[in-house]
């Protein structure tokens, strides 16, 4: 029986030969190839990081926006506000009398809402405990790796006034 | 040239190329992560840098294409 096994594969074989050598090189060319694609996608990938940046700056700056009375948010508060659209929730801390600072209040891990705790000098993020520092938006301790979005202030004739978003997207 | 020698000479082609596009991968995702933090100075660069390593992929694709024409 298994004589016959071996022979009924000796025929089979002889119908179709299969050469594993020929066509085992001929994979691992096609892998090679396949990995030169790749590394064309990573270059397609690049462009379109500068084409997004370029596309980006192009984008008319938003107008500024007042935000808050200089008097109603005392030395070591902070108000929320949304700039440069409903659709984004931001906060004004002011640190000390002349010094203001506005960040987005979304945290740059998984854009839960930060809480601006200036007597402690940080935002914290409750959803993963992740903590900012409070006068740069740097990530201090926790998951985020990305400093918070900064929004540039002015104060002028006792107003508070958003002029732009500074930096990075989430 | 053998059988043999031409396997080499895929092998160490497919070895450089796996270690090039391993590198740009990295490039790709710090690039990202980077440009995400707000870092725009560093997006040129490194577009550059993969231009580079597509360069030496397809340098060598085209060498080993050549070497298998022979």
């Amino acid at each position: 029986m298994k004589l016959n096994l071996v022979d009924e594969q000796a025929e089979w074989r002889e119908q179709f030969p299969v050469n594993w050598t020929d066509d085992e090189y001929r994979s691992r060319r096609d892998f090679t190839r396949l990995l030169g694609l790749t590394s064309f996608a990573f270059v397609v990938g690049h462009l379109w990081i500068i084409g997004r940046n370029l596309t980006r700056r192009a984008k008319e700056k938003p107008p500024p926006l007042a935000i808050a009375r200089a008097d109603d948010v005392p030395v070591g508060g902070f108000k929320l506000f949304h700039y440069p659209t409903q659709n984004d929730p931001c906060v004004l801390v002011r640190l000390a009398q002349n010094d203001w600072v506005a960040f987005e209040q979304k945290c740059t891990h998984l854009s839960c809402p930060v809480i601006p705790q200036p007597q402690q000098g940080r935002f914290f993020c409750p959803c993963h405990e992740g903590v900012f520092d409070i006068a740069t938006g740097e990530p201090i301790s926790g998951p985020p790796r990305r400093p918070l979005v900064r929004v540039t202030v002015t104060a002028h004739t006792g107003q508070v006034y958003a002029t732009g978003v500074e930096q990075g997207e989430v | 040239m053998r059988h043999e020698q031409r396997m080499v000479i895929a092998d160490a082609v497919l070895s450089i190329v796996i270690i090039i596009v391993v590198l740009q991968l990295w490039l790709f995702t710090a690039t990202m992560e980077r440009y995400l933090a707000g870092d725009r100075a560093i997006i040129i660069p490194a577009a550059l840098a993969s231009i580079c390593c597509f360069g030496l992929v397809f340098g060598l694709l085209f060498f080993y294409r050549r070497k298998r024409v022979r």
